[in-house]
């Protein structure tokens, strides 16, 4: 191997094996109570560490540190969508709020929007469950970017819960 | 000073009791019904942290730092159902009767009979100033319920309106298109 590979190398491995941060321990428990409750292990994401070098890079939207997870195959009840619910507001303890809740019961989806303030910026995580598949992304924002999705938050929710599907949904004024 | 003092915290926390609607727990029958409930809740912590991370410096981050500075919560609730008549009348009489308490008064009511559309904005007061917003906004296939705590400035109102996903009234357009019919 040539040594000047060597700095790159290393960039590289520190950002990946950097110790956890409190938002990302968060994200983490959030995910390891969703694989508890719905029995399932989150799907691998091919290159994903890999995709998540470049969002830190090139910040689209300027968004920052990326987490995503996904589940699939579920074999969901509407009937558990409350538990779904609790046990992600539990994962997340009291220093994250939660801000929009949609649910829709008919089409077995809810989708949950938490926000906590982070050293002046906010970290929005989104949890979202359909009767086969949930999903759980948290980013971090600037405080004018969410002020932004602030200006909207239901729209922000339907978006994210698929409500864009339908009509009516997400019109720009 | 200290008998004061507790009469006081009382006071402000019946207040601020009254200000908030109480979402009739008959509703939860509704948000089974509905094809989606959105709830959207913008406490005092949230808005604390919103206010205190919007910078001066920035012209629309400054405006919205003014309107949230003020405020002690956004509440959001709405129900949009597949078919009318998934709610009664009664249901929303219960609401209603809340805004005919203590402290409130509704300034605007918005009725369209073509789209059978109503709309009811009431105002709490407190010590002379306006501390606090309802909306109870009805369509055949929905309902939307809007409740604002807080100080309220009048120039503010119409920088809310469409934001934090309160419904947009469009009370002038209704009343034209009323006219018309």
């Amino acid at each position: 191997m040539r040594i000047r590979f060597l700095p790159a190398i290393l960039l590289l491995l520190g950002v990946i094996c950097r110790p956890a941060s409190g938002a990302e321990r968060d994200f983490q428990a959030v995910v390891g109570a969703i694989e508890g409750h719905l029995g399932v292990h989150r799907t691998h994401i091919p290159i994903l560490g890999f995709a998540k070098l470049f969002v830190k890079a090139s910040t689209p939207s300027g968004l920052h540190g990326l987490e995503l997870a996904t589940f699939e195959d579920l074999r969901y009840s509407p009937d558990r969508i409350g538990d779904f619910r609790n046990i992600v507001s539990a994962a997340l303890g009291d220093s994250w709020h939660t801000m929009v809740q949609v649910q829709a019961a008919g089409r077995r989806e809810y989708t949950g929007i938490f926000i906590k303030g982070q050293g002046g910026q906010f970290r929005m995580l989104i949890a979202t469950i359909e009767a086969q598949e949930a999903t759980v992304v948290e980013v971090q924002l600037s405080p004018s970017q969410w002020f932004d999705w602030l200006s909207n938050p239901a729209r922000m929710g339907q978006r994210v819960g698929g409500k864009n599907r339908h009509e009516g949904c997400c019109e720009e004024e | 000073m200290k008998l004061a003092v507790c009469l006081l915290v009382l006071t402000t926390g019946a207040a601020q009791a009254q200000m908030l609607l109480k979402i009739p727990d008959s509703f939860s029958k509704l948000a089974e019904k509905a094809e989606e409930v959105v709830d959207v809740t913008l406490d005092p912590a949230m808005l604390g942290l919103a206010s205190k991370f919007l910078s001066d410096k920035d012209a629309d981050e400054k405006a919205a730092k003014k309107v949230v500075s003020g405020l002690k919560g956004i509440y959001v609730k709405s129900y949009t159902f597949a078919k009318e008549g998934e709610y009664s009348d009664a249901d929303v009489e219960l609401l209603r009767a809340q805004l005919r308490g203590p402290g409130w008064s509704c300034i605007v009511n918005v009725r369209s009979k073509k789209d059978r559309e109503n709309a009811q904005v009431c105002f709490f007061s407190q010590n002379g100033t306006v501390a606090g917003l309802a909306i109870v906004a009805s369509e055949p296939k929905e309902l939307t319920i809007v409740n604002i705590a807080g100080f309220i400035d009048k120039e503010h109102l119409g920088l809310l309106e469409g934001q934090f996903g309160i419904p947009k009234i469009h009370t002038e357009d209704k009343q034209k298109k009323d006219d018309k019919d």
